[in-house]
């Protein structure tokens, strides 16, 4: 089945697509995002689109906050 | 067993219930009722810090299916854990949080995270990177999620140990 990203001048199908994933450990994080970039043929899309189409990213809490303090009076 | 002296355990996690009230005026609240937390994001260029003491517009991110002071966070109720004389109470919001269709690109990408009480004065609980400081999020009409860590005494949101 194909699929296709919604815009305001027209659907890309996701043969027109290609994602990008990456992944950095920034420590308390973990960041991962994802590029739908076009690479079609259709100029009109290309020049409204540009290169870039859409990008998803998620946020990964690993560690919190701690308010710590003495433990043993 | 002998007399011991510390905080007791149950005393993090009280406060995290808002069970005491140390002013010299009694507190005008009545906890009948669970406050709304919420989190709200800051962009790259903007300074909010620890000293922030609540929640502000100034900085925070801007997009389409964003609203300002971002959303409140599902509920859970707060943990202790315990070992010998210590304790940790911890909290952790009851889910993850996503906004679908954002766009934060450019000087508008996010990189902090602010969770503030909503009901009382929108105070500010805590700040969160949101990977490295500086280098901000650029979700591009795409989805944002905030995953939360788990919900433990090493690793939880909030933490007093």
């Amino acid at each position: 089945m194909t699929q296709k990203v919604c815009t305001a001048i027209g659907d890309i199908p996701d043969t027109d697509l290609e994602t990008q994933t990456l992944e950095q450990d920034c420590g308390d994080t973990i960041i991962m995002s994802r590029d739908w970039k076009y690479k079609g043929a259709d100029p009109a899309l290309a020049e409204y689109v540009g290169q870039m189409v859409r990008r998803d990213c998620w946020v990964t809490m690993k560690h919190g906050i701690s308010a710590a303090g003495t433990a043993e009076l | 067993m002998a007399n011991a002296a510390a905080v007791s355990h149950n005393f993090r996690q009280d406060l995290l219930h808002g069970n005491h009230a140390f002013g010299t005026t009694a507190s005008s609240r009545t906890n009948a009722a669970r406050d709304t937390f919420a989190i709200a994001l800051y962009a790259s260029t903007g300074s909010i810090t620890y000293t922030n003491s609540a929640y502000t517009s100034s900085g925070e991110g801007s997009s389409s299916n964003y609203t300002a002071g971002g959303q409140a966070v599902a509920t859970n109720n707060p943990a202790v854990a315990t070992a010998t004389s210590l304790s940790t109470g911890y909290w952790n919001p009851g889910t993850s949080v996503t906004w679908s269709t954002v766009t934060f690109t450019g000087s508008n990408a996010v990189d902090l995270a602010m969770l503030y009480n909503s009901t009382n004065g929108n105070k500010a609980v805590a700040t969160f990177a949101l990977g490295t400081i500086g280098q901000g999020q650029q979700p591009n009409a795409g989805t944002f999620t905030l995953t939360m860590p788990a919900n433990d005494a090493t690793n939880a949101l909030i933490r007093i140990t």
